[in-house]
This record gives C-alpha cells, structure tokens and sequence, in this order.
C-alpha cells in the first residue's frame, strides 16, 4: 500500500516547517487542549462522537462519474464534481503563514483524526483530533509535505486564508466530503490503492494576501 | 237585548285591542335576561377612529417573506432569519436559534427597519466552539456587526448584544471597520478596516470575553 512503509520507520514524522505529522493511526487523543494563535483551545466533543455528526451524503442523486475536487484559491472557494455534476461547492482557508501548493494532486491516505503542530513562537500550534484529514501529493509536492483537506474546529473564518499551508474546511463539509471522496473509507487510516485510487484534487491561484514560494 | 249586544261588542273590542297592544309589544319591546332569546352583544371599540374616510379594501399582495438559515461549523447550531417585506417598505426580520441535536427552538429577536437598512448572517456566522454568533445590520452607510451568546444569556456586564460599531469608535478614531469576518479562536471576531482616506488599514481582533481591540502584524484578507 503506498505510503505504509515510507512512514512506518518514522513513528514522529515532520512534514515541513509548518506541518508535523506525529501519528497516522487514525486515532483520536482525548482529553487535550489545542493551542492556536496563542491561544488554549478546548476540542468540541462533538468531534469525538463520530457517529453524532450527519451530513448529507454526497452524489446519490447524481449519475456516477469521475469525482474530482477544485480549489480555486483566489476564491477560497472549493468544488467537488462528480462527472459534470457540481455536489458540493463552500469557502475554505488555505494558508496563510504558508502558501498552499497550486497543481494537480491526488489523495494518497485519509485519517479520521490526527495531530498537527508546528510553527515558532506566536506562530506555534499544536492541534490534536484533527479531523477528517485527506492528504494528497503528486510528482513535485512529495507525501512527505503533509498537505491535506481536513477540518478546523479552531477557528471559523473560512473564506479567508488562515492555516500553515493544508485546506481548512467547516466541520459538516468537510465530514461530507471525506465519506465521498475516493478511495472508500475502511477504517480510521485508509491508504489509496491501484483499485482504489485517491480522488484529484485541483488547486489553482493565489490566495488573497499570500505570497507564493 | 240591545244593551246585551252592545255590551259583547264593546268586551270585543277591548279584546281586540289589548290583542293588538300585546302582539305590539311582543315584536318591538325585548325583555332583559333570560326571557330574551336573542343575545344582544355589546361591542366597545378599542380605539375611536380617527379618520372618518372610508378605507379602500386592501388589494396588495401578500407581503413577500422569505426565510433563510445557516449552521455552525460542526453543524450542531442553527440561525432562522425569517425576512417580512412590510407594506410600508419596511423589512421585519425575525431570528431564531435552533439546537439541531435538541431540536429546541430559542427565537432571539425580532425587528422591523426602514428600506434603506437590512439585516444578514454572515457566512462565519457561529465562532468555532458555537459559544458566540454576530449578525450584520446596516443602516445607511453604517454597518454594525452586533454579537451575541449563542446561550441567549447577556453577557456580564449586562449587554444582550455587543455592538462593534460604537465600541471601535470610542478605542480609534483613526480607522473604521470595514468588515468582520470570522472567528479566528472561540472569542477572536477578526475585522479589517480601512484608513479615514479609505485606503486599506490594519486588522484587528475583537476579544469577545474583554470587549478589547488587538492590532495584528499580518493583514485577514
């Protein structure tokens, strides 16, 4: 499975200087408190009472095709296509104290829950039980990079750049998409396969404000 | 036998006429209480008209409302605006809170305003940890952004909302708010702002629990 022996060496694998990835079980951390932007954060319990949330589900109504994500980051403004049908379309945060890659990606590993920290200083954060993470890479941003869609329950200022470089989403849309996109989820860690590939995922522009690298 | 004759014609007279008085009286004079058979229902009215013209029937359409809702982040909170287009050109707008895990309904307020203001939820409407959501209201060219607990408690020191507007005026006179929007932490509304000659100014934090302003470094566009 791609992905499984490249991580499974590096029990704490750091992405990036902005992403560090500690754990890919998939597992949720009870009873911590998140720091974002200085401040102590407690974690909603709603987002541990998994089966709590309901969200409608994705193209059920629609006929089966190719599904694929946009992220149009002057917008910051995400579509998910099934074939030619539009089945979800909200405003997202890409980031801001990093830039979010542009290009063509796939999903290559989803996690129902992990743990992100990173930055310095004021900068610094550490954020357990993130939620609905869905990593992808491609050719020039390698797996190692550690950018995902994945849900923000620190913050709610979507439409407007506010993370380290992944795609922050509302807690209801991005559970939505994460039981829609490929591959289909299996468990709490579920790796994209050869009959099971990742969806793409499309990121194009600059975010407002944002210099890119 | 004239006298006899007499006498029945003058008792059949009388008969007839007390027959005539009480069939009279029995069709024109109602009787209190119990022996009246129809009700009679005395209406005071509540207010003296004032105009003694007649009023036209009404013909307008039915006043046009639309209703429009958005939830939190995690989905658990729900804001109804219920929006009456008055016949006057008012707009009443109506706000209720749902928790969709309870289903128990809270409606918040209700207002009506002049055409030339409205009302809107912004799309970051619920701050992170749902303890706090703002309202947009503009009036004229002044744009309020009004925040409330979500709990429907007023806050400590007695506010039932926290207008932004003349709380930014008093800290600074030298920007004004521009936009508010979203919640950078559970109690950090992020506003933009613009210089007095309209250009671009810093942004800030609006610290809900302190009803203080915290410059940033970094621009929230």
């Amino acid at each position: 499975m791609l992905g499984v022996h490249f991580f499974s060496s590096q029990p704490r694998f750091c992405a990036n200087s902005i992403s560090c990835i500690k754990d890919l079980s998939g597992k949720s951390q009870p009873n911590l408190i998140a720091t974002f932007e200085g401040r102590k954060i407690l974690i909603p319990h709603m987002l541990l009472a998994q089966s709590s949330l309901h969200t409608a589900v994705l193209g059920a109504s629609v006929t089966p095709g190719k599904k694929h994500i946009f992220v149009d980051l002057p917008t910051q403004t995400l579509y998910a296509y099934q074939g030619k049908s539009l089945v979800m379309k909200t405003l997202i945060s890409s980031g801001k104290w990093h830039p979010t890659p542009d290009g063509d990606f796939y999903i290559w590993i989803k996690l129902r829950y992990t743990r992100m920290t990173g930055g310095s200083g004021d900068d610094f954060y550490d954020l357990p039980n993130v939620p609905y993470v869905m990593f992808f890479a491609n050719a020039d941003v390698p797996e190692a990079a550690g950018f995902s869609l994945h849900g923000a329950y620190w913050h709610s200022n979507f439409g407007h750049p506010m993370s380290h470089g992944c795609i922050n989403m509302r807690i209801a849309d991005v559970k939505a998409l994460y039981d829609w996109a490929s591959p289909t989820t299996t468990g709490e860690t579920t790796y994209a396969t050869n009959t099971d590939p990742g969806t793409e995922v499309t990121i194009v522009g600059s975010a407002p404000g944002v210099t890119t690298n | 036998m004239n006298t006899v004759l007499s006498r029945e014609l003058e008792t059949l007279f009388f008969i007839l006429i007390a027959s005539a008085i009480g069939l009279y009286a029995g069709l024109h004079i109602k009787l209190p209480g119990k022996f009246n058979s129809v009700p009679v229902m005395t209406v005071l009215p509540h207010t003296l008209p004032t105009n003694p013209t007649v009023t036209p029937l009404v013909t307008s359409p039915i006043p046009k409302v639309t209703t429009t809702f958005w939830t939190s982040s995690d989905g658990v909170e729900k804001i109804t605006m219920k929006t009456t287009a008055n016949y006057n050109l008012s707009t009443t707008y109506a706000f209720t809170l749902t928790n969709t895990t309870t289903n128990i309904d809270t409606p918040l307020f209700t207002q009506t305003i002049s055409g030339v203001s409205s009302m809107s939820i912004p799309f970051n409407v619920f701050s992170s940890d749902n303890s706090y959501f703002f309202l947009k209201e503009t009036i004229g060219n002044a744009v309020h952004f009004l925040v409330f607990r979500t709990n429907g408690e007023i806050f400590p020191t007695g506010e039932k909302y926290l207008d932004m507007l003349p709380l930014f005026a008093a800290y600074t006179s030298t920007y004004a708010i521009a936009d508010a929007t979203g919640w950078a932490s559970p109690d950090l509304l992020v506003m933009n702002t613009t210089k007095q000659d309209g250009s671009q100014g810093p942004s800030f934090w609006f610290e809900v629990s302190s009803k203080s302003f915290i410059p940033l470094a970094t621009l929230f566009e």
